[in-house]
């Protein structure tokens, strides 16, 4: 029993199990699509570790990231793919589970 | 990180849809004009063709598929270049669906029970603004479910009878609701011109 769940903390995804990243899948997660903007101002991260941050999501195959335009303006938009929406999905359920278990 | 946190986060998001008071003045307005059309309907009944309401009814149906439409508008032009863009899924915009789909039911139901219509409409549209605000955490929905119900009570109580108390609920919810919500947007954007959006 225990070591299930030693296995379970070590099999947790770890491209999502980390604050930052986590932050922006949470905020996603909802969402059709939002711009870095957005993400800025709701996760509290800079405009640096974000942009590293969705980076790494989207070489993960997590996020999608997109530039285009909203009227004259440019903007990049980010979207979850449906693979990060069922990996953040797995992620929280590992997690209930753990916290149920501890 | 823990669960509270990733839930308050994924509420804030969605929250950010009604923060700044679009969603309530556009759909205020849809309220508004589906209760005015409804109105001058009955006003008008016997005194216009049939096909009359037939159009009404297409008009109606047209309001409440151009609201989203509407909001996604009014935030690109007001709100999106100084909060950064953001669309909420549609799954959690049954709210709205739910909303709209209950105004017909109401239509419908003016024919069933008179006597009782304006106690009923307005206990219905009090549920549909409370399932708004535990929702979505909006407290100006609280008042206008409170408004909604009394509204009905006081309509029974004065003696207006019918679809015309159906419909006077919509025009007056419709209105109270385009008033907060221009309220709100007005707020809004004054503090986050000034810098002061809220953020976690």
């Amino acid at each position: 029993m225990k070591d299930d769940l030693y296995r379970n903390l070590a099999n947790l995804d770890r491209t999502i199990n980390e604050p930052a990243r986590l932050s922006i899948m949470a905020a996603l997660y909802d969402l059709e699509e939002a711009d870095f903007t957005f993400l800025h101002r709701i996760t509290g991260l800079t405009r640096g570790n974000l942009s590293s941050h969705i980076y790494r999501l989207a070489n993960g195959g997590y996020v999608e990231v997109e530039k285009k335009f909203l009227g004259k303006r440019p903007v990049t938009v980010c979207r979850l793919t449906p693979e990060g929406r069922r990996a953040f999905e797995r992620y929280v359920a590992a997690l209930r589970e753990l916290v149920s278990r501890v | 990180m823990n669960r509270e946190r990733i839930n308050r986060i994924r509420k804030r998001a969605v929250e950010s849809w009604w923060e700044d008071g679009i969603v309530e003045t556009v759909a205020g307005l849809g309220i508004l004009l589906i209760g005015g059309i409804g109105l001058l309907g009955h006003l008008l009944e016997g005194k216009v063709p049939p096909w009359t309401y037939a159009l009404m009814v297409v008009v109606i149906v047209a309001i409440a598929f151009a609201v989203r439409k509407a909001v996604i508008w009014a935030k690109r032009r007001w709100i999106w270049p100084y909060t950064g863009y953001a669309v909420v899924k549609g799954r959690k915009m049954r709210g709205m669906v739910w909303a709209y789909v209950s105004v017909f039911v109401l239509l419908g139901g003016a024919f069933l029970f008179p006597h009782y219509l304006p106690v009923i409409s307005g206990a219905i549209g009090g549920c549909i603004l409370l399932s708004i605000a535990l929702s979505y955490g909006t407290r100006r929905f609280y008042l206008l479910a409170l408004i909604s119900v009394l509204l009905g009570v006081l309509l029974q109580v004065v003696g207006v009878e019918g679809e015309r108390a159906t419909y006077s609920i919509l025009v007056a919810l419709g209105v109270l609701e385009t008033l907060l919500g221009t309220a709100q947007f007005l707020r809004f954007r004054k503090e986050v011109l000034k810098g002061e959006g809220r953020s976690l």
